[in-house]
């Protein structure tokens, strides 16, 4: 395992040549958020139970889908002018789509490493590794999530829609019937029985958003 | 008889070691074997919509204007068989998309001690270099629709799952349901060589007849080498290597019908000054000389502008990297 942070060989001179990560350079990029695109996951936290007391409870909650956007010149309405880029004209279509930007300066994400024929941009939650001859990236999944609620206690990000939460229902309810008429088969039954638990899951999150707002990413 | 001086192969010469003296450490194959590579992209398919070239348009950028026509409105009764209704009338919906384009590039540098050494033929020269800049423009485009593809909107499945039918189903349900009647076909979704295998568990683990018994089923189970996968559902399914990585760990693959992506391009013309340059198809190949240092730069350019015209069109389809 190759730690590419901490890269010097004790008996050279140090030189100017940067240790570069194995994997081919890509452009910088920032998050943003569709209100359309939220995902299930399920919490442990600390809720008062109906006596006052704190008690562990695990709980569903929806959290941002995050798209990362890369700034190349020639996509989407970005261009090179002089030494910078400009994407204005994305940021402003995306805007008029309703996304939320999350300013990679104010929040802190986004981390550079040395790379092939330029810089590898990827965000603070994936850590890269090499093994072998290959890139191992390990993603920090439970981090990522607790900046989601983050982002969401703060009002960085607005809370659901329960009209538009619901539309993931509707899909769900779709993968559910597909699988009804053949829950005999074991394998089956038991595929069927986590989607539903999921469904119970997203109902209760959505209610839960309808109820508090953002008071529902507490925990 | 045991011989105190044989002639061996091995390297020490001092006991009759030819390696590098009267023969080589190694024989270098006379062709030139490709690397694996990727450079399959949708450009020449009715997918990708091109929206002309920049050439003498007196701009970088090419607005996609779209309007509301042919039944995007419908008529309304009057209030009386008499009544007026010129306070009624119906304001045109109208839209527009931008392409930028923008320069895209790649330089090799090459001696000519290099150059010269080589078998002759098809051995790598400049010549050589300036031919395999076509193949790099390809896998640039494929690079680039994969990035504008990572905005679209409408998003299915996650970044924590591994792609299945289900979320596929889900795609195409997106694609369906876009705002008014639905964006019509055909489909084609691009997935990145994990994803697709993915896919072809999940396909592998449906038991209900109407998906485990279809032939399509079958014929994207079987492996091909190109990057046609097969026709699923009534979606053609492409494997490609340029899907974007998001930073949330997953794959950005995407499903698309016509106008959802568009294309632009331009390419130098008359260039001044340039004894040697070479028009690639939409890019342009040009060796600069620099005899001081007896080496020869091959600078390959295009202009390209990749980028979303119908959001509604499209939809991403995430699964886990």
């Amino acid at each position: 395992m190759t730690d590419y942070t901490k890269y010097a060989q004790p008996w050279e001179q140090k030189t100017d040549v940067q240790t570069r990560i194995p994997k081919a350079a890509n452009s910088r990029f920032f998050f943003a958020h569709n209100p359309e695109n939220w995902e299930l996951k399920i919490i442990e936290g600390i809720v008062m139970n109906d006596e006052g007391k704190k008690k562990k409870q695990k709980i569903p909650m929806l959290l941002p889908v995050l798209s990362s956007i890369h700034e190349i010149p020639g996509v989407n309405g970005t261009r090179a002018v002089g030494s910078r880029i400009d994407s204005s004209i994305m940021r402003t279509n995306l805007l008029d789509q309703g996304w939320t930007m999350l300013d990679p300066v104010q929040h802190d994400y986004v981390r550079v490493y040395p790379a092939h024929k330029g810089n590898y941009h990827t965000s603070k939650w994936i850590k890269l590794e090499k093994v072998g001859k290959r890139v191992i990236e390990h993603f920090d999944a439970d981090g990522f999530d607790l900046w989601r609620i983050e982002l969401m206690k703060t009002g960085a990000l607005n809370t659901p829609h329960p009209q538009i939460a619901s539309i993931r229902l509707i899909s769900m309810s779709r993968a559910m019937a597909r699988l009804e008429r053949d829950q005999h088969i074991p394998e089956v039954a038991n595929r069927l029985k986590s989607k539903q638990i999921e469904l119970k899951n997203t109902k209760s999150a959505i209610a839960r958003v309808d109820k508090m707002g953002k008071l529902a990413y507490e925990h | 008889m045991a011989t105190t001086k044989p002639i061996t192969f091995d390297n020490v010469s001092a006991s009759g070691g030819m390696v590098d003296i009267l023969r080589l450490s190694a024989m270098i194959s006379q062709e030139i074997n490709l690397l694996l590579k990727d450079n399959s992209n949708l450009r020449n398919t009715p997918l990708l919509s091109y929206q002309g070239s920049i050439n003498g348009s007196g701009s970088d950028t090419i607005r996609v204007r779209q309007a509301g026509l042919d039944g995007y409105d419908s008529m309304a009764s009057a209030t009386s068989e008499i009544s007026d209704e010129s306070g009624n009338t119906t304001a045109l919906t109208i839209n527009s998309a931008d392409l930028v384009a923008a320069r895209q590039y790649i330089i090799y540098e090459m001696s000519d001690l290099s150059s010269m050494s080589g078998f002759g033929g098809s051995d790598i020269d400049p010549f050589r270099i300036a031919q395999s800049i076509a193949g790099s423009y390809e896998t640039r485009f494929a690079q680039l629709t994969g990035a504008a593809a990572a905005s679209f909107t409408t998003t299915a499945g996650l970044n924590t799952t591994t792609l299945s039918v289900d979320d596929f189903f889900d795609g195409i349900f997106a694609l369906e349901k876009a705002s008014i009647g639905g964006s019509p076909g055909p489909y084609a979704a691009v997935l990145a060589p994990k994803a697709l295998t993915e896919l072809q568990d999940s396909l592998r683990n449906e038991t209900g007849n109407a998906v485990s018994r279809m032939q399509s089923s079958m014929d994207m189970l079987s492996a091909k080498g190109e990057n046609y996968a097969g026709n699923l559902f009534g979606v053609d399914v492409y494997r490609s290597a340029h899907v974007s990585e998001n930073s949330s760990s997953g794959f950005d693959n995407y499903l698309i019908s016509p106008m959802a992506l568009g294309f632009i391009d331009g390419i130098p013309q008359g260039v001044r000054g340039s004894s040697d340059l070479l028009s690639l198809g939409k890019c342009v190949v040009e060796f600069d000389r620099r005899p001081m240092s007896a080496k020869t730069f091959i600078v390959g350019h295009a202009y390209l502008g990749l980028g979303i015209i119908q959001d509604d069109r499209g939809v991403k389809l995430l699964s886990k990297r």
